[in-house]
């Protein structure tokens, strides 16, 4: 704006007051209040005025005054071309040359980039001749020709996103900007500015939608800020949303001298309200704000001095001991002497996006992207398709990389910001597992902390969040075509590792992982833990983005193979719905009217035409769930000799006997466990095994009165409970060892331990416990194994449930 | 990976040249477990249960894996021309009148508990690829995947109670038969 004042304070030397002759006295003074109002800027102000004076007379430099108040105004640019464009055609010492420049600026704002760069390429013609010609109006002509020609080029390279501008509930006759999303798209905050248009002072506010399961943005809610009363008079907005929604970062501050604080987001409260450390904030602007998804990487903007001019982006990495250390300037490659805004680091890890008045930009502030690699960041991209000649910022992406969101003022007359959503239609191959672990009988979510190693390497994920303790989900995100091993820690539980595979794509995945952790239990304890792992996995399930991406990879497969492609896909279109709707309602798959028609009269004509064959396919071909349900049970009743050591990199873990998913399963594993599974091998194994091969779980004694056999009946129910841990447990046997006491004849007591052991065998074979896994021996008279010779001792049956050993 | 994608794309091709129409899409496993359970009705007939004519009873007892999917497969679909309802349960009680009792993901010993207290009403036990079901005393039961039968089916306990099954259903299953005590 200066620009405009230095050329009017010349031009007011020069003239005077001679060609408003035909005014009278009063709106001389007007003309006059009006002009001071132009030199202060006060635009608004001054419009009116000029407007009357031109109804009264014709002079340019009104004009000119005129075009330049819209130019400067909010919501009314537009109005500014009819007097520009008039003037730019007048030939008169009274016509400001700055004009050209002026037009020029409009002609870019309406997309008229050659006429635009004419105007600019005028502006710098005249210049040369005129001795008042500030040089940075001569730099700003130069940048906008180049501007003009990025757009060019920008905006008309074909591009393959979709833009939607999102329903209300988000977007309403307010200024809705800023949205931040969780990495699985499930949790959205932005601000909402009221009042805009109006005169009273606008208020902002933060506001938080939540997914719907149906797949829409629900109803959102003010974000509640429990210590708001320590920031009266203080601004607070967005700053940033880590990947995995927990922790929300806001600026706090007056006017330029912007905080960053970081807080615990539950529901739609923000807690534990923290400010950053010295290194962050500073006593200039500290702005916007993005995490890396492990946590350890701060990205944020800063006006301090020492970077390349307006605001920069500086990074931060998590020193040992948890704080944030000395910041970094990302370099020149990033920031230039322009403002950078709104970093927004993808859970890649490598890819920054960031809004920039540098750089390509088309106009105002735009979007870019750019790749770490090699040390260095690539030259930034502008995301030309989403960008307008207006200032477009905030922009972020769920974690496939194909579903982003950013605000714009486009089309919009008030410059109010709408939120967009834009689809890329560029995923990046990432596996997001989200997963819930609970434990107990009925279960309920526990707290547990999980790692995550690459199995070849050894290698710990950083992309890893511990479950909340409130709800038990956790969240993962890690490249594919990998085994992985994940540990689980938890207080109550044995630490248990399990191997899971994510398979090869060149598209985005979502893995769903459910972990239950159950304690088995007999009436005098816990002797073992059930572990079950359910995966439901999508390698059947791309999405029709990912189809598109999957089979451009194609062509070079021989030709017959695309024909099959192709009948395989049409199979897959029918049953899109099914597939989209699995995505949303985890393992519950919602089918259409007509599928469910078809496979009903499928079975029936099957069934009634006893056709086998149809029922294999539709078995061979039915989507399984990667599900796996194993218990382990405590070795000698001692929870901590059930570890066993791993070696996962250089550090050795101890943990409960590890659990291969089926699809972490070799080939050869899977026919391994069908054939174990098939061969009826319980008729042999139990009573062939050495004692040695026996891994006892549990021991109980059953003592007896002098010379019975029944059962004392105090026993029985303990008893029972052994037969149910068997029945329900096929891989456990049971020794049933009878023995009596050293009174009497040596034979008779052989007899009698006899029937004291076969008592007990028909007990658990009237419990349904299989013969097969019971070994029966009566020893007659002997001493017990503690050396007590108490005959109330001797004389008893020893039931001890073993698991054979691997 | 890579021959598992064999397999499926073998699958395919076997499904493609039984292609008649586009019904032998993919079904999620818990899909034809429901489509089965509407069949099995279509070819079961159950002796008269007191006061309920009108309506087929499915009570999922415990874990219920399916979710909507049963709504959907069964509500407003008629077999035997009747109506179906569905009741969820943990408390046997409440499961007194159904036609089938679908069980799901619990231990033999539960499972001999359930058919204690059921012992003597007219329903058929429907068990989840559980171990010895019918052996046991189970009517039907699942069997897991790539198995040669679909399901089993034990055919004298389903006499025992009064229910009748399509020979059919038995063609295509695998018949197991009370297990006696080996003594």
């Amino acid at each position: 704006m200066k620009r405009f004042l230095f050329i009017f304070f010349i031009l007011t030397l020069t003239w005077g007051q001679s060609s408003f002759a035909q005014l009278t006295a009063s709106e001389r003074k007007l003309l006059k209040s009006a002009n001071n109002l132009f030199d202060d800027e006060q635009f608004a102000q001054a419009l009116p005025i000029f407007l009357k004076i031109d109804s009264l007379t014709d002079d340019y430099s009104v004009k000119y005054r005129i075009g330049a108040c819209y130019l400067n105004s909010k919501y009314e640019k537009l109005k500014a071309l009819p007097y520009l464009e008039e003037l730019s055609k007048v030939e008169s010492i009274e016509v400001p040359i700055i004009v050209y420049s002026d037009l020029g600026t409009l002609y870019h704002y309406t997309y008229r980039f050659d006429e635009a760069i004419y105007m600019f390429e005028q502006y710098l013609l005249v210049s040369r001749k005129d001795q008042f010609t500030e040089k940075k109006d001569i730099e700003y002509a130069k940048r906008m020709i180049d501007v003009c020609n990025n757009a060019i080029e920008i905006t008309t390279q074909p591009f393959k996103a979709d833009i939607d501008i999102l329903e209300t509930p988000i977007n309403t006759m307010e200024s809705e900007f800023c949205p931040l999303i969780t990495a699985d798209e499930q949790v959205m905050v932005y601000m909402q500015t009221i009042g805009l248009s109006k005169l009273a002072k606008p208020e902002t506010y933060l506001m938080l939608s939540i997914r719907t399961p149906e797949g829409y943005w629900g109803e959102p809610s003010k974000l509640d800020i429990p210590m708001i009363d320590k920031f009266k008079g203080k601004s607070i907005l967005l700053a940033g949303l880590s990947p995995d929604g927990q922790t929300i970062f806001l600026n706090i501050g007056q006017g330029l001298d912007q905080d960053i604080y970081s807080g615990a987001l539950s529901g739609k409260i923000i807690t534990d309200l923290k400010k950053l450390n010295k290194y962050i904030n500073t006593s200039f602007f500290d702005g916007r704000v993005s995490i890396s998804a492990d946590g350890t990487v701060l990205y944020f903007v800063s006006d301090r001095p020492g970077g390349f001019g307006g605001t920069d982006i500086y990074k931060s990495i998590r020193t040992k001991r948890g704080d944030w250390g000395e910041p970094e300037n990302l370099g020149e490659k990033i920031n230039t002497q322009f403002n950078e805004d709104a970093p927004f680091i993808h859970p890649d890890n490598v890819t920054l996006y960031f809004s920039s008045e540098g750089h390509k930009t088309i106009g105002g502030s735009d979007i870019f992207k750019s790749k770490f690699n090699a040390n260095t960041w690539s030259e930034p991209e502008n995301l030309g398709f989403l960008n307008s000649t207006k200032d477009d910022l905030y922009f972020v992406l769920n974690a496939n990389g194909q579903i982003g969101y950013f605000s714009s003022s486009k089309n919009n007359v008030f410059n109010k910001h709408n939120i967009f959503r834009v689809n890329l239609k560029d995923p990046i191959p990432l596996t997001l597992v989200k997963g819930v672990i609970k434990g107990g009988i009925p279960p309920v979510p526990i707290s547990a902390t999980i790692q995550v190693f690459d199995k070849e390497t050894g290698e710990k994920i950083k992309y890893v969040y511990n479950p909340d303790p409130e709800t038990g989900k956790y969240l993962m995100i890690f490249p594919p075509a990998k085994n992985y091993d994940v540990f689980i820690g938890s207080d109550d539980y044995l630490p248990q590792l399990i191997n899971i595979y994510i398979p090869y794509q060149t598209y985005f995945y979502e893995l769903y992982q459910e972990i239950l952790l159950q304690p088995v239990t007999l009436e005098n304890g816990v002797v073992g833990e059930i572990v079950t792992v359910n995966n439901t996995f999508y390698d059947l399930y791309k999405t029709i983005e990912a189809d598109s991406i999957l089979f451009e990879d194609m062509p070079k497969q021989p030709k017959y193979y695309d024909h099959l492609l192709e009948l395989i896909e049409n199979i897959i279109q029918t049953t899109d719905t099914m597939r989209f709707n699995y995505r949303k309602t985890n393992q519950n798959i919602e089918v259409e009217g007509k599928n469910v028609d078809a496979l009903l009269n499928l079975i029936e004509e099957a069934i009634e035409t006893t056709d086998p064959t149809t029922l294999s396919i539709l078995d061979a071909n039915a989507i399984q769930k990667d599900k796996i349900k194993q218990t382990h049970f405590y070795v000698d009743g001692d929870k901590n000799k059930t570890l066993v050591p791993y070696v996962i990199g250089t550090d050795t873990i101890y943990c409960a006997p590890a659990i291969k998913t089926p699809s972490s399963q070799t080939e050869y594993e899977k026919l391994q466990s069908k054939l174990v599974e098939r061969k009826d091998s319980k008729e042999t194994k139990f009573r062939l095994s050495q004692a040695k091969d026996r891994t006892y779980i549990h021991r109980f004694i059953v003592n007896y009165p002098i010379n019975q056999d029944e059962i004392p009946t105090q026993k029985l129910s303990e008893i029972q409970d052994i037969c149910r841990l068997l029945m329900d447990n096929p891989s456990l046997g049971a020794e049933i060892y009878g023995y009596t006491d050293t009174q009497g004849a040596e034979k008779y007591n052989l007899s009698l331990s006899r029937q004291r052991a076969q008592k007990v065998l028909r007990f658990f074979i009237d419990h349904k416990v299989e013969y097969q896994r019971l070994i029966v021996k009566g020893f007659g008279e002997s001493i017990n194994s503690d050396n007590n010779s108490d005959p109330q001792y001797l004389r008893r049956v020893e039931i001890n449930v073993f698991e054979l050993k691997e | 990976m890579k021959a598992s994608r064999i397999l499926y794309y073998f699958f395919l091709i076997v499904l493609l040249l039984n292609f008649t129409n586009q019904s032998l899409a993919q079904y999620s496993e818990y899909e034809i477990k429901a489509a089965y359970i509407f069949n099995f009705a279509k070819f079961i007939e159950w002796p008269e249960i007191e006061g309920n004519n009108d309506t087929l009873i499915l009570g999922i007892y415990g874990t219920d894996p399916f979710g909507a999917i049963l709504e959907k497969t069964l509500i407003g679909r008629k077999a035997q021309g009747k109506d179906w309802k569905i009741i969820r349960s943990t408390n046997l009680s409440d499961l007194t009148k159904c036609h089938i009792l679908f069980i799901s993901d619990v231990g033999k010993y539960e499972t001999l508990t359930i058919f204690e207290r059921t012992k003597g009403l007219p329903m058929l036990t429907l068990g989840d690829e559980l171990i010895d079901f019918c052996e046991i005393g189970g009517i039907i039961n699942f069997t897991s995947q790539f198995s040669e039968h679909q399901f089993e089916i034990n055919n004298e306990s389903a006499k025992n109670k009064g229910i009748r099954i399509s020979p059919k259903l038995l063609l295509l299953a695998k018949i197991i038969s009370n297990k006696e005590d080996e003594f």
